[in-house]
């Protein structure tokens, strides 16, 4: 092992924002999306991806927040994990959990996009589109309108990537069709940067070989 | 006796609403147990889990299936009532935390509670403390189900639940607090609360033995 550079584990999401910033010759592993659904098999998963890298690298670094505690109970067994101190991957792409409150309190009922979402599809408008397909679009109309009941906003977070043009399109075009008001926000890749680089300060947990993830080290975050 | 095309799981999984709609008032109709029709169902609601987690189904499917089962329950309540008179027995309030607006979970468990006898009110999603607190003396429930999808909201759970105990706690009957959503042990530790489910049906058993006292 010995292997000063670490490898990333990430959902397709956050490696979208990670590639532009990594070094060449640095080891990703990208998990599928899917697994969001069900976090039991997201932390079976991870932990399994963890325990393979840790045979090439020191040190793990996971492109994953608490994620519906899914990461609550990961073992690196003989290597060091360094995870962000995050409750999701919002936080990650508006760069500080204080930004994403600062957002998720002026406005609870948001809808993100980033262009990273869009390209995995996870979108209201690829589901409806995939729900007309299989039901029609009255139906289709019907489940979209009560899965976006309580929202209010579709917010586009600008994360810095090139050529965003056509991904600002589509959240528009997504806002329109579901009556949201659209909003672009800014977001940072100040954390994405320090996942990479460092310095893992009070923003990260580090987890020494051997030490469970518990719930409560991201309560810092949420003080 | 005139049989029904499928049962109503299959047209529930299915998400499709008219026909299990139109089942339900017709198994109704031809005299059948609620109770049984309940049943059915809730045999639907859970194979509309397992494809949502095969990746099957996406969380609009979720939400489908909670609006149709709120539909059959405005259906079945009335005549479940002369069904549960003195079964299970007891005041629930339900809401979703401040700062969370999800709502699919607490709605199916809402459904559940009503069927088997409990008088819910629901307070709604992303409910500040102060008025979960303020629905609570006004309603005196023996539970109160916080729900939380999001854990960014935990902590919203944590001060409801520490403001909830603080403005409650010289009631006569002091309301046990459970919570529901993306929780496990650890989250009910962490925010405080008496009991926790991540599944309708164990939330429902966890009301029966806090209410049994």
């Amino acid at each position: 092992m010995s292997n000063p550079r670490p490898i990333v584990i990430a959902c397709p999401t956050v490696i979208e924002e990670m590639q532009p910033l990594l070094p060449a010759g640095f080891k990703t592993r990208v998990l599928d999306f899917g697994l969001h659904v069900n976090p039991d098999r997201l932390r079976t998963t991870l932990q399994r991806a963890i325990d393979e890298a840790a045979k090439e690298a020191d040190t793990i670094i996971l492109g994953y927040g608490l994620c519906a505690n899914a990461v609550v109970g990961l073992v690196p067994s003989n290597s060091t994990l360094v995870i962000p101190r995050v409750d999701d991957c919002i936080a990650i792409f508006l760069g500080s959990t204080a930004a994403y409150r600062e957002q998720s309190q002026k406005v609870p009922g948001t809808y993100y996009l980033t262009k990273g979402w869009i390209e995995v599809g996870d979108t209201p408008f690829e589901e409806h589109k995939r729900l007309v397909d299989k039901y029609g679009k009255q139906r289709a109309d019907r489940m979209i309108a009560l899965m976006l009941k309580n929202y209010t906003r579709l917010a586009y977070i600008d994360t810095g990537q090139a050529d965003q043009k056509g991904y600002r399109r589509y959240a528009r075009r997504t806002a329109e069709q579901f009556n949201l008001r659209y909003e672009e926000i800014s977001g940072s890749r100040a954390l994405v940067r320090k996942m990479i680089h460092g310095p893992w300060d009070d923003d990260f947990i580090v987890v020494r070989p051997g030490q469970t993830v518990e719930l409560t080290d991201f309560s810092i975050a949420c003080p | 006796m005139k049989t029904p095309k499928r049962p109503i799981s299959e047209s529930l999984s299915d998400l499709n609403e008219k026909e299990t709609i139109a089942a339900v008032e017709e198994r109704l109709e031809l005299g059948d147990d609620p109770i049984r029709i309940m049943d059915q169902c809730q045999e639907g609601i859970i194979e509309v889990g397992r494809r949502y987690e095969s990746g099957e189904y996406f969380i609009s499917a979720l939400i489908m299936a909670g609006e149709i089962m709120r539909q059959i329950s405005e259906i079945l309540l009335p005549v479940l009532k002369k069904e549960i008179t003195g079964k299970a027995s007891g005041r629930i309030l339900l809401a979703t935390v401040q700062r969370d607006i999800h709502f699919i979970g607490k709605n199916i468990f809402k459904v559940l509670l009503q069927c088997t006898g409990y008088t819910v009110q629901d307070a709604g999603e992303d409910v500040p403390p102060e008025k979960i607190l303020e629905a609570t003396l006004a309603f005196s429930p023996d539970v109160i189900g916080l729900s939380c999808l999001l854990s960014s909201c935990y902590d919203s759970m944590r001060d409801t639940v520490a403001i909830l105990k603080e403005g409650t706690r010289d009631l006569e009957t002091i309301p046990r607090i459970i919570i529901g959503g993306r929780v496990n042990e650890k989250v009910n530790q962490y925010v405080g609360a008496d009991g926790w489910a991540d599944d309708a049906m164990i939330g429902l058993r966890l009301c029966h033995k806090l209410i049994r006292r």
